[in-house]
């Protein structure tokens, strides 16, 4: 494992080289979630890096701008700016890799900003992990979640009256941020990065096989992966605890496998 | 500000991100701990928010993972998860010694890294401040009083109160689940004589030491003096400085809460190292 940064200001990634025995010559770039979910997920996004060099690919995760150990505030955060580090990022896997060959695992809503990147180069194979599909909904639910958290008191020992701000379960999310967010929706774009698109859902699958469908329609080649870890990501009480992906881990690897020496 | 990651320790499993500011300076460098199993960024992003405004007042903060946790190997041949946590921050002393010339240090963490905090004071000499969110705290006559005297003003919880501490007298009942009152008595906190004896050493050492409490903490501490009532005989004079935020969460969720902490410690850096 090797830290990098790149761009400017700089942005913070993890370089796993493949270690294995025979490196397949093409890349894994990882998008995690963001805010709460961004912090959830490091335990599982590490341990799946580490399997997938050990599978032969060379993996870069990385943290977009105000997130994470990359430069900038998270009152700062934009949508455009993470969808161009997405790009970004693709091209410095690319460089330290010195690789073609690209497949991108988004998870949460780093899998809608990876489907919208921008500055993207060509993708191979794009992999959703329980993937945002309505930028309005998931604000929603946060925001129900973060009036719950207020009067609970196993949080606070007496309902809190917060004042009017840009807080949302532990981040910022200022009004430009939340427009930003709820204006993406994955059931309406038309403009994918990849010809072959993989949905990964732990549990209950049926809110994303509406889409997988609709993806398939458009001449996508779409695939439904099932897995029956189900995560907690809307579970308020699991705001602050790692996540464990279970079984997800397996069927991300086998998705990335298929098809390929 | 310039912030670089490195790899340091035996064989370089160690990580960590340091934060510095564009000129040197001679002061003690702050090396933050894991919040639990939550990488080096902390709960919600605190220590990188924490360790940049720690730059622009002129300290060099390095946000590490303990081996095991984060980006951080496990550190082989060594179970015992003190001796580990030791060994960890002696490492990222000698690291920052190394490459810094890194002479003084002040060590923070919340919860569990409060206490590892603590123990890298009692073994490595070159600690010279502790900054402990959520640490221990233990009963004193006064903390009772506070926690139980709004129940004994209303009678009818008063009688429950008493009827439940009768019934426990006379048929004990396996606590499948605890109460909040067993908690207080059964929270893992390091014997208090053993800690009394090595806040004596942090003095007669002239560490300054920084306590902070949130409201999620009530069952443990609930009044600013409880922790020089809980040690009369550390002569802790201006080295302790205590600060009680009883609206907070454990992690600082809201952001108007995380303000308050940082002005806190921002405020005591610069008084104690500035």
């Amino acid at each position: 494992m090797e830290a990098t940064q790149f761009g400017e200001p700089p942005l913070f990634g993890l370089y796993h080289p493949a270690t294995g025995d025979r490196p397949r010559g093409r890349g894994v770039l990882i998008c995690p979630p963001i805010a709460h979910e961004h912090i959830r997920a490091h335990r599982a996004l590490r341990f799946l890096s580490v399997q997938l060099a050990r599978e032969g690919f060379d993996v870069l995760r990385f943290d977009y701008f105000g997130v994470g150990d990359s430069a900038g505030d998270s009152e700062e955060a934009q949508v455009a700016h993470w969808q161009a580090d997405v790009g970004a990022a693709a091209k410095e896997l690319r460089a330290l890799a010195g690789i073609e060959s690209l497949a991108v695992l988004g998870v949460r809503f780093g899998a809608t900003l990876a489907a919208t990147a921008t500055g993207l180069p060509a993708v191979e194979h794009l992999v959703l992990w329980d993937p945002v599909l309505d930028g309005q909904q998931y604000l929603l639910r946060m925001e129900e979640m973060h009036r719950a958290m207020l009067v609970d008191s196993r949080s606070f020992q007496h309902p809190r009256q917060e004042r009017p701000g840009p807080g949302l379960l532990g981040f910022p999310f200022g009004p430009s941020l939340r427009a930003g967010i709820s204006a993406c929706d994955l059931r309406g774009l038309h403009r994918w990065p990849s010809g072959r698109v993989t949905v990964v859902k732990g549990g209950d699958a049926s809110k994303v096989e509406p889409f997988v469908k609709e993806l398939r329609q458009r001449g996508i080649s779409a695939t439904l992966r099932q897995a029956s870890t189900a995560v907690d990501w809307e579970d308020r009480d699991a705001v602050g605890r790692s996540l464990t992906a279970g079984d997800v881990q397996g069927a991300i690897l086998a998705s990335l496998l298929e098809g390929r020496s | 500000m310039k912030e670089r990651a490195y790899a340091f320790g035996e064989g370089g499993g160690l990580f960590g991100i340091l934060t510095e500011p564009e000129e040197a300076s001679q002061r003690p460098f702050v090396i933050l701990l894991n919040a639990g199993l939550v990488h080096r960024v902390g709960p919600f992003r605190v220590s990188v928010d924490l360790a940049r405004r720690l730059a622009a007042l002129g300290f060099s903060t390095l946000r590490m993972d303990l081996s095991g946790l984060g980006d951080s190997t496990p550190r082989p041949g060594e179970p015992d998860l003190h001796r580990r946590v030791v060994a960890d921050l002696r490492d990222a002393m000698d690291f920052l010694a190394q490459r810094r010339g890194a002479r003084r240090f002040v060590v923070g963490g919340i919860c569990a890294g409060a206490i590892n905090a603590h123990r890298a004071a009692v073994a490595d000499p070159r600690v010279a401040g502790l900054i402990m969110l959520d640490g221990y705290a233990y009963p004193t006559p006064q903390f009772l009083l506070r926690r139980y005297a709004p129940r004994l003003a209303n009678p009818a919880a008063a009688l429950r109160f008493v009827g439940r501490q009768l019934s426990n007298l006379v048929a004990p009942q396996p606590a499948a689940t605890p109460s909040e009152d067993d908690e207080i008595l059964s929270q893992d906190f390091p014997p208090k004589d053993r800690i009394a004896a090595e806040l004596r050493q942090f003095v007669e050492r002239n560490l300054a030491l920084l306590f902070i409490y949130s409201g999620n903490w009530y069952l443990y501490f609930n009044y600013r003096e409880q922790i020089r009532d809980n040690f009369p005989d550390v002569p802790f004079g201006d080295r302790l400085t205590v600060e009680h935020f009883p609206e907070a969460d454990h992690t600082y969720t809201l952001l108007e809460d995380r303000e308050r902490l940082f002005a806190a410690v921002l405020g005591w850096m610069r008084e104690k190292f500035g």
